[in-house]
């Protein structure tokens, strides 16, 4: 998976499937008494249960000096907690096989539990710990920093991880969206375990907490689980930025020299954000162009019809202050120019005339056809319903998923790929020889 | 027909865990599943409703059913994969692979394609050592097509030059992608070319770029008219489905196809027990920090009993598949000499069993240190075994498995598709997962004295280009 796709989906631990019928279950909201909103699907067919939730964090709240330490903090949160040192934490966590957790993506701080039913309540107690009086502890925190620095210096020499950075370091200069969060070598040094303890206390809030839950677990118990797992977390008024950013204008393409057998492009524009028309229209450019289905325009013209690559993928992302469409492929190369060059037919070709109806019902039919596989098992059914949370969905969102595609026309896809794909607003980066 | 319906209670899949592996382990651990095409080992106990048959023309049939959404996995399985080619021929099994989606006279590519792509199905398809595996997966209306598409597919291919030259390039760029541009790519191309160096397991299945240059439009129908038929097929349906529709279903499509001839087998040279462990120190410009990784070639599988299998599983949960196993324990939380830790037992589905050692040191540790502490917690577990407690932890972790993979049909039958192509029962998966609950600290140590026996071994130490 290219590093950009680790950035922007959610939890790493889930498997993504990708297609309609809709779900033959039913998303049930369920509120605590301390008012804690979780999105449930109820099913009792084997003792299991998954959560996954997540708050407004990430690099969001990292500091100047500080980059790096929100990653820090997802590692360090299960070091230790409450009443028990980070061996007790995980020797109980293990026993029980249970999976506590947590990781940041873009803009949240994230985590997840997953239990047998008979260790359920245990399991939720270990959550709380976590959340409400984590340790981290000095040993840990030096273990989890080398790690971080190694990561680093990998990233340096790793071609996809040189081609990701340029990318999102071009698009975003200065700006919080430009790094990818895992922190500098310097400012890895620096930190302390004082500032991840800050960044906790600045990240720690429900105000916009958002929770999924699919398993073995009725309503009632669930308030109570939400309660006891996150009725200790602050409940303050957000202070993080939400106003739009632009990307950099273009056109810009940056080469980045790098010796290996291929070539890695990494290309890119902004996208509409949000649940409206627009925003749906520019979605269905992107899966016309570069999504799943085997008729896509990238797919066609760089894999199928000429060999030049093995995949290629191009998709929309959207963060709380910007939205982009963002593709990748790799070629030999000797073939890179010729690659590139049917790279900016197909985005120049579509900008101007847009889809044809055909190809518009087609990838219509394609997309709801799809949506019904990502709800296959409960970790898949979670993350998909955590992804429709976090874009400030309410649960009729998968009755009118369909229609919302459904309502998109040929103008609107022309439209969205004029305004969206014109030069001025292309950033490419080539990383090869 | 055949008439004998078994009906089994199936269990799922260990689920290989790299959760806590970092980059480098990760990246090895994922190229061995990459290059060598791990197939998941059988294991770990639950029930599922499962039916298997066998056609008149040899083809056999599993189905599991698994209620809980309107979903089906269609997939055939051909008993054909990497280790089958001959010398020169290297990648013939996944070039044609790639080949087998570009249409028939009844259903051209783009018909293919679009009837899927209209419903929204998922396809695709990997290549193994041992086979080629082809699913789609969709609305379970859908089914009666895929099994139309498949079948056809099995004997009605249509392929042209042109065809064959376009999927090369793309092949090829697959092999830079996965091989020559990743560090552990490479290394592991040389390092079980250094394992096997008789047995074609020695060999890439993506293909060793000079033979995947020179493979023919002819090889391709060679290579498909010998191995490409019911009698060399598994089919796999999973999900929404009632045994006897599928089984009506089977006998439409696929129960007419004939067999053009006998599946050949293939003449595979044994590997010689190894007189000597070897080692591969290499440096690449492309990592940045060292990491050890070592193989043991347990042998061949064939006599490898449930219980040798299950005690070879619970060897590697306690050695180090996660933080309270020894190696995590000892030298990442204790000494502090490693980053990421990992021990992978690779399963008896394959004609020689392979255990897996990974390890990362923290920076400032030579790689050469953390091996010698590797070796001395290896051979402890040789001298004196196991503790009843982390037999029983052990033993509890895959009991919840097997209550979790409940979660995960698609994975149990993969499961079973290799189970059955490697040519044992079904019911060596209910008999590997009995025999873990009964295994004892003596079994453990048997197992590893059996496993870490150095001289058949092959360590790569991959350096940072100095």
């Amino acid at each position: 998976m290219p590093n950009y796709l680790v950035r922007l989906t959610t939890a790493l631990f889930l498997v993504m499937f990708a297609t309609t019928r809709v779900m033959a279950f039913e998303v049930q909201e369920v509120v605590s008494a301390k008012g804690i909103k979780a999105w449930l699907v109820e099913s009792h067919d084997i003792p299991i249960l998954s959560l996954i939730f997540s708050m407004p964090g990430g690099r969001n709240f990292e500091q100047p000096g500080k980059e790096g330490a929100h990653a820090l903090l997802a590692d360090m949160l299960d070091e230790g907690a409450g009443p028990y040192s980070s061996e007790q934490f995980k020797a109980i966590r293990t026993r029980m096989t249970s999976r506590v957790g947590f990781y940041t993506n873009g803009d949240y701080t994230s985590g997840y539990l997953s239990t047998l039913s008979k260790n359920r309540d245990a399991t939720a107690s270990l959550l709380q710990q976590a959340l409400e009086s984590p340790h981290f502890e000095e040993k840990s925190f030096e273990r989890f920093r080398d790690q971080a620095l190694q990561d680093l210096a990998q990233g340096k020499v790793d071609q996809t991880t040189i081609a990701d950075d340029t990318w999102f370091a071009t698009a975003f200069p200065g700006h919080i969206y430009g790094r990818d969060g895992k922190g500098t070598e310097s400012s890895l040094k620096a930190l302390t375990t004082d500032d991840l303890r800050a960044v906790w206390k600045a990240t720690a809030n429900r105000r916009e907490l958002r929770v999924a839950v699919v398993g073995d677990i009725t309503p009632a118990e669930l308030r109570d689980l939400l309660d006891r797992s996150f009725g200790g977390l602050p409940d303050k008024p957000l202070n993080i930025a939400t106003q739009p950013v632009e990307m950099a204008k273009g056109p810009i393409e940056k080469r980045v020299a790098y010796s290996g057998p291929q070539t890695i492009v990494y290309f890119g524009n902004p996208g509409f954000p949000g649940e409206s028309n627009e925003a749906w229209s520019s979605n269905i450019l992107a899966e016309i162009l570069g999504g799943q289905a085997s008729f896509a325009r990238l797919t066609q013209a760089l894999r199928e019809k000429s060999g030049l690559t093995y995949s290629v993928g191009f998709g929309q992302y959207s963060w709380r202050q910007a939205t982009v469409q963002l593709g990748t492929f790799s070629t030999a190369t000797a073939t890179t120019e010729q690659a590139l060059q049917k790279l900016k037919q197909e985005l120049a070709d579509i900008a101007k005339t847009g889809p044809s109806a055909e190809e518009l019902r087609k990838i219509k039919s394609y997309m709801n056809g799809s949506y019904a596989l990502r709800f296959s098992d409960n970790d898949s059914i979670a993350s998909e319903l955590l992804s429709v949370l976090q874009r400030g969905n309410e649960a009729g969102y998968f009755r009118d998923r369909a229609n919302r595609i459904n309502a998109v026309t040929v103008d609107d896809v022309r439209s969205a790929a004029a305004k969206l794909l014109k030069p001025e607003n292309q950033i490419i980066v080539v990383v090869g020889q | 027909m055949n008439a004998d319906i078994n009906l089994y209670k199936l269990k799922g899949p260990a689920q290989v865990s790299f959760m806590n592996i970092r980059h480098y382990i990760r990246r090895t651990a994922l190229t061995i599943m990459a290059l060598t095409a791990l197939s998941i080992e059988a294991a770990f106990g639950f029930s599922l409703p499962v039916t298997r048959f066998t056609l008149d023309n040899g083809m056999e049939v599993i189905v599991i059913e698994d209620h809980r959404s309107p979903l089906v996995l269609h997939a055939v399985t051909y008993k054909v994969g990497g280790a089958d080619e001959e010398a020169g021929k290297t990648g013939l099994a996944h070039f044609f692979e790639h080949l087998m989606f570009k249409g028939t006279k009844k259903y051209p590519k783009d018909s293919f394609d679009l009837l899927l792509d209209e419903n929204g199905a998922e396809r695709n398809a990997f290549t193994t050592l041992e086979t080629t595996f082809y699913y789609e997966r969709s609305h379970v209306n859908m089914l009666e097509q895929l099994m139309d598409l498949d079948a056809d597919r099995m004997l009605n291919l249509v392929l042209t030059p042109e065809v064959l030259e376009t999927e090369r390039k793309v092949v090829q760029e697959e092999r830079r992608l996965r091989t020559e541009s990743d560090p552990y790519g490479s290394a592991f191309e040389k390092v079980n070319a250094t394992l096997f160096k008789f047995h074609p397991y020695g060999r890439p299945v993506v293909g060793l770029a000079e033979d995947v240059a020179k493979l023919t439009l002819d090889d391709a129908i060679s290579f498909y008219r010998a191995h490409y038929m019911p009698a060399n097929a598994i089919l796999l349906v999973v999900g929404d489905v009632q045994p006897e529709n599928v089984r009506r279903m089977a006998q439409k499509y696929y129960g007419p196809l004939q067999n053009p001839g006998k599946p050949p087998g293939s003449k595979r040279s044994p590997e010689p027990v190894r007189a000597n462990a070897e080692r591969l120190e290499l440096e690449d410009a492309r990592v940045s920090s060292p990491a050890i990784s070592r193989i043991y070639n347990m042998g061949l599988n064939a006599g490898t009993t449930a219980r040798e299998a299950a005690a070879y599983q619970v060897l590697a949960s306690i050695m180090g598949s996660n933080s309270q196993s020894r190696l995590y324990k000892q030298l990442i939380t204790g000494d502090q000499l490693a980053t990421s830790v990992n021990t992978t037992y690779r399963g008896s589905t394959d004609e020689y069993g392979l255990f897996y050692v990974f390890g990362a040191p923290r920076s400032g540790v030579d790689v050469g240190k953390l091996e010698a502490r590797i070796d001395a917690i290896l051979q402890d577990v040789k001298d004196n075994g196991v503790t009843p407690e982390e037999l029983q932890d052990a033993i509890n972790t895959a009991a919840a498995k097997d209550i979790y993979a409940r979660d995960s049909a698609v994975s149990l039958g993969v499961t079973a598709a290799d189970v059955r192509a490697s040519g044992r029962s079904l019911s060596y998966i209910d008999d590997v997962s009995t025999a873990i609950s009964k295994l004892t600290p003596q079994d453990i140590q048997a197992a590893a004295q059996k496993v870490f026996d150095t001289t058949q071994s092959v360590t790569l130490i991959l350096r940072p280009k100095s």
